[in-house]
């Protein structure tokens, strides 16, 4: 082998080989992205951060037009594994800059230009929850279950889970999860609008996909992102602002010359 | 006033704006100028108690012509050299400020929809105060179809209703959907017949106009749809 040859191979196994803290698989299905949790059976988070945010990225190239998320195996994700948590939190800084991490993770999913859906089997807890929380749907089976058990450690969710579920459901069972701790099922969770839909036979994952594609198939980048922006102004902006951009996004949209003729 | 796509009258304080170019009802550019022209010149005047908004025949309003519409953008869109917009015409903002004229009135505006409501028509109705819908209605934004999105706040106010999660999977699918569907994602706030939904809408808006709060303005209406 040349020397040559040989950096070429080196480098290629670099690339290659997962940080300890990835647990992402992914796979592309007809232009919609899947990542998969992959760390059963329980798709225990090792860092706050699951997947490299690089890696992620470019992945996630412009011909990708929806994105599911989901776990290997029965459960979702039974959040972050507290032995780990502890090795974290024995050094100062290590932590914090974890979680950081983690949150630049969330963070990037949640503000995604293109729809992301949580398929969600089984478990759903802490960690797990808060990815599920940072995609803007949730599917679930009917035997999902939910909580953020980090008040029985003493901690609260700190990945922007309280923040994301409080948009999303009341402020009593926001208590009765983050304070309480209780673990909710899926038929609760649908009635507090945690999760979107139940799926009380059919795979979450094929109906994710299926829905996905329902949504995106026949739809151009332009207008997915269009329609994506002006769903996160609502959140970012005064309903007038919002309903201004709106109006800007549309003449966009008619003058690019691709809208109906 | 005599206009040319929508009528009106009042009868007992209450306003009826009809929609008036059956059988699609469609909004045309001559219509959100003559609709302009009723909030601006005649609602301000009419001391009418009450509004009910609803289409003449057997729909609502198919919805907006788009292609009258893009074309009368494109002819009044000033492009830079790299053809980004530099300015756009100023009719959608003035549409925009039309509908938000009926958001903001503190007098009851109810639409009563029947048959088609799509697109620009269901802005439209989401910018009123309450939705009263015929059962076999069939409502939707169809625009993502077109390679285009709600431009006039209709986006805005379907994630109220409806959340973000609802509106997304509405605005991309770009399905219509039925007036049950509509009723349960909170989009219209109650189903009558065909027969009875604009007679409805007017007794109910004689009934909350006085002493009218925006905040309790729907918890009569299950006292309305007892007898349905």
């Amino acid at each position: 082998m040349t020397a040559v040859q040989m950096i070429f191979y080196r480098n290629c196994l670099i690339y290659s080989m997962k940080q300890k803290f990835d647990i992402a698989d992914f796979e592309i299905t007809d232009e919609i992205g899947i990542l998969k949790l992959n760390n059963p059976p329980q798709n225990y988070l090792i860092e706050p951060a699951f997947a490299d945010l690089e890696k992620l990225q470019r992945w996630l190239n412009d011909d990708i037009k929806g994105l599911i998320i989901t776990g290997t195996g029965r459960h979702f994700s039974a959040g972050a594994d507290m032995s780990h948590l502890k090795e974290m939190a024995a050094t100062a800084g290590a932590l914090e800059k974890k979680m950081t991490a983690g949150n630049q993770l969330l963070n990037f999913i949640y503000d995604l230009d293109i729809p992301t859906i949580a398929a969600i089997k089984g478990v759903c807890f802490g960690g797990g929850l808060e990815i599920a929380l940072s995609c803007q749907i949730r599917f679930c089976n009917s035997r999902a279950l939910f909580a953020f058990p980090e008040v029985n450690h003493g901690l609260i969710p700190g990945l922007g889970g309280i923040v994301r579920a409080s948009h999303l459901i009341g402020n009593a069972a926001l208590l009765q999860m983050a304070l309480g701790g209780d673990v909710i099922d899926a038929r609760k969770a649908f009635e507090i609008k945690l999760v979107d839909a139940i799926m009380e036979t059919e795979e979450v994952e094929s109906y994710a996909i299926k829905m996905m594609k329902k949504m995106v198939e026949d739809r151009s980048p332009e207008v997915i992102h269009a329609i994506m922006q002006a769903i996160r102004n609502s959140e970012k902006m005064t309903m007038e602002e919002a309903i201004a951009e709106e109006t800007k996004l549309f003449c966009k949209l008619a003058l690019s010359g691709k809208a109906f003729n | 006033m005599n206009y040319h796509t929508v009528r009106y009258k009042i009868e007992e304080g209450v306003f009826h704006l009809i929609l008036n170019q059956p059988p699609a009802n469609r909004m045309d550019m001559i219509f959100f100028d003559e609709l302009q022209d009723i909030v601006t010149r005649v609602l301000p005047f009419a001391e009418a108690k009450a509004i009910v908004i609803y289409g003449e025949g057997r729909h609502f309003s198919s919805g907006a012509d788009l292609p009258d519409l893009i074309s009368n953008l494109k002819r009044n869109s000033i492009l830079d050299g790299d053809n980004s917009i530099n300015t756009y015409p100023g009719f959608l903002e003035t549409n925009v400020k039309t509908f938000q004229y009926f958001d903001d009135l503190k007098i009851p505006v109810i639409a009563a929809i029947r048959g088609v409501c799509l697109g620009s028509a269901l802005e439209l109705a989401l910018f009123c105060h309450i939705r009263l819908c015929a059962k076999g209605a069939v409502l939707g934004f169809p625009e993502s179809t077109f390679g285009l999105l709600p431009g006039c706040g209709g986006i805005q106010k379907i994630i109220r209703l409806s959340g973000k999660a609802k509106a997304m999977e509405l605005l991309l699918k770009g399905n219509s959907f039925s007036a049950e569907e509509a009723l349960e994602w909170n989009i219209v706030d109650g189903l009558l017949s065909k027969k009875n939904v604009i007679e409805k809408a007017i007794a109910f808006a004689k009934e909350i106009a006085p002493g009218y709060k925006r905040l309790y303005a729907k918890e009569n209406i299950k006292k309305l749809l007892k007898n349905e």
